[in-house]
């Protein structure tokens, strides 16, 4: 059970919960036209902003993730179902083989209130990890985080995820 | 394969957000607020925001930009735009709820009424945009076109945002 959580963005953070913050880091505002919330990431990651005001990160190594505003989720229920209906999108999109996901699990994570879910797939004969998290900062307004990438990059890039997830905080 | 990732992540933003609808500036001319409408609803400018209406009728609303010194004849016109549409409320049934969207206060008041074609759920939202900018939202709609549009209206209402 424990490995199995540990895949997941939001167990990841949980079990990351006492590391060090990131010495180099660089908050980020989102959406950057009407904040809702900022959260940090490394310095050498990169930002790009996409329709309706989504954010893209992207590190160095290719690992790249989108957060994006979900007007369509009013509640866990909801963002289950998103993130089921998100996972097997990525799946298809890279015409994946042996497509397979875990449960939603739900986390409180301080003031956040996340619901997750990994899959997993092969593409080209790589072993890939699909990731996506729905949160939700006050009832009713709810934000994902997506990515894909291949299981080895994935598993680089779990420390820099759960700070990333940790340090999300409402804009007053 | 990074093209395959990033097709992936891509793919997966369109999911989440497909496409809503139109977005309107209230008023048009100096906007204090935007909201978007689904494409499916017959939406239109009117002199200080809009109104929309399901595609199958069974739900109405506009949203009105106002300010305090208005806000009495903003309430007192659409109260009179529903008695002229034969919307009759039901007093004893008033509830009043507080509450905020987007960041904005609001003050939302609900009856339980009757209108031509029978029951009807009628309620006035004000919300505080700024100190001296407000927004009237008059809403009206059949008991069964509320639950049917409950989605709709929930992303509509969330839709809403200061400019």
């Amino acid at each position: 059970m424990e490995t199995r959580v540990s895949r997941t963005l939001v167990a990841v953070a949980i079990a990351l919960g006492l590391a060090t913050p990131l010495l180099h880091a660089k908050k980020v505002e989102f959406p950057a036209d009407d904040p809702a919330f900022t959260f940090t990431m490394p310095d050498d990651w990169t930002t790009e902003t996409g329709k309706d005001g989504r954010v893209y990160c992207t590190a160095p190594a290719g690992f790249k993730i989108g957060i994006i505003a979900s007007p369509g989720v009013s509640d866990a229920d909801d963002a289950r179902k998103l993130l089921t209906t998100v996972l097997k999108g990525m799946a298809d999109a890279m015409k994946c083989e042996n497509y397979k996901s875990e449960e939603a699990k739900t986390n409180e994570l301080g003031k956040l209130s996340l619901v997750s879910r990994h899959g997993q797939c092969k593409s080209e004969g790589i072993e890939m990890a699909l990731n996506a998290a729905v949160f939700a900062l006050e009832p009713g307004k709810y934000f994902t985080i997506v990515g894909a990438a291949p299981e080895k990059v994935d598993k680089a890039h779990r420390k820099e995820m759960s700070e990333l997830i940790r340090s999300i905080a409402a804009v007053e | 394969m990074k093209m395959k990732l990033l097709l992936a992540v891509l793919v997966a933003a369109a999911l989440i957000t497909p496409a809503f609808g139109k977005t309107f500036k209230v008023p048009d001319e100096t906007p204090v607020a935007s909201i978007t409408v689904p494409d499916s609803w017959k939406s239109k400018e009117i002199d200080k925001g809009i109104e929309a209406q399901s595609g199958d009728g069974e739900v109405y609303f506009a949203v009105e930009a106002t300010d305090a010194k208005g806000l009495e004849k903003t309430i007192e016109e659409a109260v009179e735009y529903l008695k002229g549409e034969g919307v009759t409320v039901d007093a004893s049934t008033m509830k009043q709820t507080e509450g905020s969207v987007n960041g904005m206060k609001g003050v939302d008041i609900t009856w339980n009424g009757k209108d031509k074609e029978g029951a009807a759920i009628i309620s006035l939202t004000v919300l505080e945009v700024s100190d001296d900018a407000a927004l009237m939202i008059t809403y009206w709609a059949s008991p069964e076109g509320t639950k049917k549009h409950d989605k709709e209206l929930g992303e509509i209402l969330n839709s809403i945002k200061k400019v």
